[in-house]
């Protein structure tokens, strides 16, 4: 017992010699209340600490204090990280719009008979629905491989026209047939552009999920 | 001495801020400003010698660690706004002075928390 009084007489007096110190070296101004409170404080817990331990009820104070100040520090986070989430998210979405479109890009370049592909996607950018993140539209710009489709029909026109002009009759006809060969290049290369279109809409269906209604694919000059 | 060297500076520095404030105002703010944290820098040295010679003590005395590292958080938090709000002050911002103390009023009630919370827990755990 002489022991414990022993302790806690000069456990008292250092805590008290130790405030004094703090109060000496604390700025005279507004604050030095506030550190009276809290010294006090401490004061309390020092002095009543001990004989809870004699009584039996100890506690552990460590323990309390870092549950609570580890409290504080989740709830001061969560406040700031909320004021930053929709920052993150924003920057989050742009990140993957920029992904997607690049995606895009290299999957219409991989088809053939595209020469360049540029794309641009519409997506659902309300974080807070279950659907964030989901592509609504894509829109694709294609160049194609127009030398080698100029190049050749031309090439072939050519021949055919100096072969076969003989006689003026025969001029009537081949402007005829000049332009069937004209139609044809065009049904061609339209249907080119449908067979591209059709892969390049799988291939998309494929990598997004998304409905065909939603592929806008157009040609670029 | 180092008191003579700061009592010096500080003296030169006052003399300086009057002698320019009649015709540069904004010099004269920076001088007291610059004169300030070069006292700081020369007291804080003695000041953490002074930390560490409680803080040794503290480590004898039974009293949880924890409480004395928040006593001395807020001293630092305390003695950092004051002497923010004392520059701001003597620039004529008595607004942002008083801004700036009450910013280290709440962070030292932040810190200051933990410890009422557990004198509670004390006293709550002492009631049958």
């Amino acid at each position: 017992m002489i022991e414990f009084l022993k302790n806690w007489v000069v456990n008292t007096i250092t805590v008290v010699m130790l405030i004094i110190l703090i109060e000496m070296l604390i700025p005279s101004g507004k604050m030095k209340k506030i550190v009276n409170l809290v010294t006090g404080f401490i004061l309390v817990i020092a002095l009543v600490n001990p004989v809870l331990k004699v009584v039996g009820k100890e506690i552990v104070l460590k323990e309390l204090h870092m549950a609570d100040s580890n409290y504080i520090n989740k709830k001061e986070i969560m406040a700031s990280s909320s004021i930053l989430e929709e920052n993150q998210i924003m920057q989050i979405t742009n990140l993957y719009r920029d992904k997607i479109i690049k995606q895009l890009e290299s999957i219409a370049k991989e088809v053939k008979g595209v020469a360049d592909a540029r794309a641009d996607i519409i997506i659902n950018e309300d974080y807070t629905s279950e659907r964030f993140g989901e592509v609504k539209k894509v829109y694709l710009y294609l160049k194609t491989d127009e030398n080698d489709k100029k190049i050749k029909p031309v090439l072939s026109v050519k021949k055919v026209e100096i072969e076969k002009i003989n006689s003026k009759n025969a001029s009537s006809e081949d402007e005829n047939s000049k332009d069937e060969n004209s139609e044809d290049k065009v049904l061609t290369e339209k249907q080119l552009d449908k067979k591209t279109k059709q892969e390049l809409e799988e291939r998309i269906e494929r990598l997004l999920c998304i409905e065909k209604e939603n592929i806008v694919i157009s040609l670029e000059d | 001495m180092e008191i003579f060297q700061i009592v010096g500076l500080g003296v030169v520095a006052t003399i300086l801020a009057i002698v320019i404030k009649a015709h540069r105002p904004e010099i004269a703010i920076q001088i007291s400003l610059l004169t300030g944290i070069i006292i700081l820098v020369v007291i804080l040295g003695k000041i953490s010698a002074v930390v560490d010679l409680l803080n040794s003590y503290a480590q004898k005395v039974n009293i949880d660690l924890i409480y004395f590292s928040t006593l001395l958080k807020i001293i630092g938090i305390a003695y950092i706004a004051e002497f923010g709000a004392e520059v701001c002050r003597d620039a004529g911002e008595g607004a942002i002075a008083s801004k700036v103390e009450l910013a280290g009023k709440v962070i030292i009630i932040l810190l200051a928390v933990p410890i009422i919370t557990s004198l509670l827990d004390l006293i709550i755990s002492i009631l049958p």
